[in-house]
């Protein structure tokens, strides 16, 4: 039994080659690839059996791709596994009408059943890594959906598609290098472990990481870009499957982080909350002013998600009592998958007949075709949360998991504002989607063409061949019937689902018809009633030579997109980039490495070559050189002298002049110079003598022998003086 | 067992240098006669990858310390093995593309030679030996880049010959003051040389000549612009020359140099292991951003190889065993999938004389098969799941992460922006050649399929084979690299 799970993911593959094989016979591909789309619904019939009976099937292929692929399977995945094959049988029955006449119809088949592959992979994963490898591939395979017509506009849309999904899934891949890093593995139990055991603010940078890359399959805001351009150029079957399962594929990757690394995180809820309010509001806006058919059932795929992604930022918020949002969430995901595929299935028909998607233009092609307005009316009652069918079943549990949440505030005595905001946003945006869906079955079923209209009513019969009337009623009826006997279909889906989630059960069973959630629906349908009334009637349709039309007022400069291909990212990030590089690039080869930097060397090398015969060289150099070199030679002697000459000088031994002494001596040389200069100059003719140092010499000895005599006579005198004085002394004493 | 190395590098050289002396009677004799020297050749070298002989084989001695030796070890042998793959289906290529061309005698003689020098390159057992072998790559290479003998031909030629030779000076230089003068050291795991106390700077300045000087080949920035100049040449030549043979003889030059000489011990963390990693990160982005604005398709491809070569060169210099594992996972997912690239681009320039992007638009209804092997080709360049591309990617990525080093980070950031890129220019060429009409389809020849002969188409299968199987098989290939890589730190 475990080996049904790679069966179901390899079985369309094959059926995928298969079809290369039927090359040029229309016919036989076409019956092959019914056959293994309807034979995969019938295979998903035992696994979803299995699962609802509490059998988890789990299947590992150790070692292939990296790190290996784990497959398995419980209620959830085995529920949306068979929704993804029902729908595909259904689409693919209704393809073969729709292609009737269309070129290069083996490549969408091939890719077509490639992408059911992918798809299965996904929605069978246990692990991230498994989940990511599938939804690449699901990425690249579904790009050949929206390049299908090969138009201007299909291309344009295709390029924005793969921008989006190959950054997101880089983005995306970061995320799990970060998370498998940090914990080892990427099993959904592990990521689960780890929700439980490590702090959360460790994990919020590659949790957000990881589900950038989802969301934007999802179609979350601001990476929904992708999604309003491209529905409306993919054939309709192929958006029936884009808006159905794509986005859940996504929202099933958003999930996976939520519900297991962030499960019953308060602040991941929050984080979340913002985006998918965003989504939710916006997507309904953008599909208010749209005139294209198909755009806007795509920007309301686009809100239905962001009604999603409130009810899984719910479940975070709510803890371990979000039984409801959970359920909810389920439920809403279910129910939006069926009634695009009944919506657009019928805007397909539209289009296969018409070749038209401008509201303006189709506007009366309704008109008694009673099994297209079924479909179509089924769908929209269904998607505007009309009590009795389905989708108010989905919307009541996400109000009332608001509402839940707000009281649980209130009780805390916690502000609610921002989550009373959010109510009021929720049940706003449920009155605007009554009110596009108003719009469309106003122009689709009751307005007249002014033109055409009896051209149309001749179509009556034959626009649609017994396969597609088959796909469509069956598609269409499943709607009422879910919405009618909600315990009996709807809470065993949501039943389905809470093992995936790991949401708790409820406490009591859902009152699905109880007076609060009929006055929500009611105030919905209110606000949407005065909204087509009030807005839509007034101000989005203008009257031209007396008929009225409608227009699409959404101004162009809020296309987010527009506005980052216009060039101001070009110009600020790119170009300076590329800039540069271009820059780098040439460097090795550019002008001044090449020639300049060769030039100013060669330049240089001959200036020193003339340099080395120049006189300043050939001289002065050597010169100074010299100079400086016995400058520096003489240095430490003179070093040596001047410190001998000061510090160090030695005392000079007294100098005994030959003649006198020092005085007589000094005096007599300097006149003996004096007189010599005399001599020489004034007195010629009279010389003086010279010998002055003799003669001072000679009046010196005479000096000394004079005063030598007045010494002497002196001290005889002082000796007499010196006698009397004691002869006195000695008389004074003596009497 | 020893000596079928010897044979294994005796039999090319023979086999090339007979080449021109032989006469053939017909172009068909002349195709047997390579064809089967590759094959013998590609065979010997497979045995001696599937039983690799032990001990070193010593052939001949300059000095006690110069000597050429052979040795086949794990590294050696995971390149050697996709050299035999690679070899034969390329020849088989060249058969059919050269068919038109004059001289194809000189041109598959100087072929034949190349795979003498690049199997001598994944033997050498020491580092002298390496070096001489890497010479003999750029000289036996040179003649196939100025095959045609224009003067485009012609100035690429000198241009890769200047980059290549002063590569190895720089090299030489590096080597020359790594191990101390003169002694070239055997490759030992973990290498055998230690830097002498107070020496580790000037260590580390020689690593990094001798790294930038062997990345040369592997076309890192700054010394990258001689690999997409060469793209003149004939496609046989840069599909295996270009993409496989020479690029990766650089890289793995670099890799003998980390692990086999130096040894990671004194360089993990130091600022030369930054610079390294900062150059290769640099490149891997610079190489995208320029092919993804190069509208040549040939120089494209010759572009992102340059940023491919520079991720092997990112995951040697992490120096940790997972940036080495996925380093030899890149050597042949990036091998591999290069060349088919290559191949089906030298499909479309002979079957309709094509040359740019623009110009390749809504080819692909025309050349279906050619065109289906180029998608594939591309989508595991970028990576998809479970191509083998994606795996040596994921371990990539991996090994930058897990180093712990902020340059590391950078390399990670700079990996994954380089991943989107080639995306872009990748699906560039591939969608426009399946969603848009063809461009002046009246100047196509005859109208129906235009895809080459089998003999062209054969070989771009042939490698198509193990991209997907060896995807498939991810985790045994990572195992037994990382077991070689293991082995080395």
């Amino acid at each position: 039994m475990n080996r049904l799970l790679p069966l179901l993911v390899l079985w369309p593959l094959a059926g995928a080659f298969l079809t290369l094989g039927a090359r040029g016979r229309a016919k036989a591909r076409r019956i092959l690839a019914c056959s293994f789309l309807t034979a995969e619904c019938l295979l998903a019939l035992p696994a979803l059996v299995a699962a609802a009976s509490g059998r988890e099937l789990a299947f590992a292929w150790e070692g292939v791709a990296g790190l290996g692929l784990r497959f398995r399977l419980d209620g959830f995945r085995a529920l949306y596994l068979l929704i993804a094959a029902y729908m595909w049988m259904m689409t693919g029955f209704f393809s073969v009408q729709y292609f009737a006449h269309a070129e290069n119809r083996g490549r969408y088949v091939f890719f077509n059943l490639m992408t059911l592959s992918a798809v299965a992979g996904v929605f069978l994963s246990d692990d991230l890594y498994t989940a990511f490898v599938f939804f690449e591939v699901m990425s690249f395979t579904s790009y050949t959906w929206v390049a299908q017509e090969e138009t201007q506009k299909a291309m344009k849309a295709a390029e924005t598609y793969l921008a989006i999904a190959v950054i997101g899934g880089m983005v995306t891949l970061m995320g799990l290098f970060m998370l498998y890093h940090r914990l080892g593995s990427l099993t959904f139990s592990a990521l689960r472990t780890a929700g439980e055991t490590l702090p959360a603010e460790e994990l919020f940078l590659p949790g957000i990481l990881v589900t950038v890359g989802f969301a934007a399959k999802a179609g979350m805001f601001p990476l929904h870009v992708w999604l309003p351009k491209a529905h409306p150029v993919a054939p309709a079957p192929a958006s029936a499957l884009l808006s159905g399962v794509l986005t859940k594929v996504g929202i099933f990757g958003v999930l996976a982080v939520s519900c297991n690394l962030f499960l019953n995180r308060p602040g991941w809820g929050r984080i979340l909350l913002v985006p998918g309010v965003i989504t939710m509001f916006l997507g309904a806006l953008l599909a208010m002013f749209s005139v294209d058919l198909k755009r806007t059932l795509a920007c309301s795929s686009m809100s239905q998600i962001g009604f999603i992604l409130v009810g899984i930022s719910m479940q975070a918020l709510l803890g371990a009592h979000n039984a409801l949002a959970v359920r909810g969430t389920v439920l809403h995901m279910v129910n939006h998958s069926l009634i695009k595929l009944t919506l657009f299935m019928a805007a397909g028909t539209v289009y296969m007949n018409l070749h038209r998607l401008n509201l303006n233009e189709i506007r009366g092609f309704g008109r008694g075709k009673p099994l297209l307005r079924f479909a179509f009316l089924m769908g929209a009652l269904g998607i505007s949360g009309v009590p009795l069918w389905n989708g108010y079943l989905s919307k009541s549990l996400l109000h009332e998991s608001i509402l839940e949440y707000v009281a649980h505030l209130r009780a805390e005595g916690l502000p609610t504002g921002a989550y009373s905001a959010v109510e009021w946003i929720f049940v706003i945006t449920g009155g605007m989607t009554f009110s596009y869906m108003l719009k469309l079955y106003v122009a689709l079923f009751r307005e007249k063409h002014p033109t055409r209209q009896p051209e149309f009513d001749g179509m009556r019969k034959g626009y649609l061949t017994p396969l597609s009337a088959l796909a469509r009623g069956g598609s269409a009826l499943a709607l009422p019937l879910l919405g009618f006997f909600p315990d009996l279909g709807m809470s065993r889906i949501a039943d389905l689902g809470q093992g995936f989630m790991n949401g708790g059960a409820p406490a009591h069973p859902v009152a699905w018809f109880s007076g609060e959630n009929l006055l929500g629906a009611a105030k919905s349908l209110a606000i949407g009633a005065a909204l087509y009334g009030g807005v839509i009637r007034p101000l989005l349709m203008r009257k031209r030579e007396g008929v009225r039309e409608y227009v699409n007022r959404w101004p162009a400069w809020l296309d987010l997109e527009a506005w980052i291909r216009s060039g101001a990212v070009r110009r600020l990030v790119c170009d300076p980039v590329v800039r540069l590089f271009r820059l780098l690039d040439g460097l090795a080869e550019s002008r001044p490495v090449r020639v300049w930097i060769p030039a100013a060397a060669t330049g240089l090398m001959r200036g020193l070559d003339g340099l080395a015969e120049s006189r300043p060289v050939r001289v002065w150099i050597p010169a100074v050189c010299t100079g400086a070199c016995r400058l520096l030679n003489s240095l430490t002697d003179g070093l040596i002298r001047l410190s001998r000459m000061t510090v160090l000088s030695v005392k000079r031994a007294p100098e005994r002049p030959p003649v006198g002494n020092r005085l007589t001596w000094r005096l007599g040389r300097a006149l003996d110079a004096l007189a010599r200069g005399l001599n020489r100059t004034i007195l010629r003719k009279h010389p003086m003598p010279t010998d002055y140092e003799y003669r001072l010499d000679v009046e010196r000895q005479e000096a000394d022998r004079v005063m030598g005599l007045i010494a002497r006579s002196l001290s005889f005198g002082l000796l007499l003086l010196g006698i009397g004085l004691l002869a006195v002394c000695i008389y004074l004493l003596s009497r | 067992m020893r000596a079928l190395m010897i044979c294994a590098l005796l039999l090319p050289l023979a086999g090339g240098l007979l080449l021109p002396l032989l006469r053939f009677r017909s172009g068909k004799s002349m195709r047997v006669f390579v064809g089967g020297v590759t094959l013998a050749v590609s065979a010997l070298a497979g045995l001696l990858c599937a039983f690799p002989p032990e001990g070193t084989l010593r052939v001949l001695s300059f000095t006690p310390t110069l000597e050429l030796a052979l040795r086949i070890d794990g590294t050696g042998r995971i390149f050697m093995a996709l050299l035999a793959v690679l070899w034969p289906p390329a020849v088989l290529y060249a058969f059919d593309y050269m068919e038109h061309e004059t001289r194809q005698r000189s041109f598959f003689a100087w072929y034949t030679l190349s795979f003498f020098a690049v199997l001598g390159v994944a033997m050498a057992a020491n580092l002298f030996s390496l070096y001489l072998f890497f010479e003999g790559v750029t000289l036996f290479t040179l003649p196939l880049v100025t095959h045609k003998r224009d003067a485009a031909s012609i100035r690429a030629g000198r241009r890769y010959l200047v980059y290549s030779l002063t590569g190895a000076t720089v090299a030489l230089i590096g080597i020359v003051l790594l191990t101390g003068g003169g002694t070239m050291p055997a490759f030992v795991p973990g290498g055998s040389v230690t830097p002498e106390h107070g020496a580790e700077e000037l260590y580390r300045w020689a690593f990094l000549a001798a790294f930038v000087g062997f990345s040369v080949k592997a076309a890192m920035f700054p010394l990258h612009a001689w690999l997409p100049a060469a793209s003149v040449a004939p496609t046989p030549v840069t599909a295996l020359l270009h993409a496989v043979a020479v690029v990766n003889a650089g890289a793995f030059a670099c890799l003998r140099l980390t692990c086999y000489t130096c040894g990671t011990a004194w360089l993990r963390g130091s600022w030369v292991q930054a610079a390294v990693l900062g150059l290769a990160a640099f490149t891997v982005l610079f190489g995208s951003v320029t092919a993804f604005r190069e509208k040549h398709l040939k120089r494209r491809l010759a572009w992102s190889t340059v940023s491919n070569l520079s991720y092997i060169l990112f995951g040697i210099a992490l120096m940790t065993p997972e940036g080495l594992t996925a380093a030899l996972t890149h050597i042949w997912a990036h091998s591999l999938t290069k060349i088919v690239l290559f191949y089906a681009a030298g499909a479309v320039l002979v079957r309709t004389g094509r040359e740019t992007v623009q110009e390749t638009r809504g080819l692909g209804k025309r050349m279906p098969w050619t065109f289906a092997a180029f998608t594939l080709a591309a989508l595991s360049l970028m990576g998809v799941p479970p191509l083998v591309g994606f795996q040596s990617k994921w371990n990539l990525l991996e090994a930058a992460v897990s180093s712990g080093l902020p340059m590391g980070m950078a390399g990670f950031v700079a990996l994954l922006i380089s991943t989107v890129l080639t995306a872009v220019y990748g699906l560039g060429v591939v969608i426009p050649a399946f969603f848009l009409p063809p461009e002046e389809a009246e100047r196509l020849p005859s109208p129906g399929r235009l895809d080459p002969s089998w003999r062209m188409l054969l070989p771009m299968f042939l490698i198509l084979c193990p991209v997907v199987l060896l995807g498939l098989a991810g985790a045994e290939v990572t195992r037994i690299f990382s077991e070689f890589a293991s082995k080395l730190l």
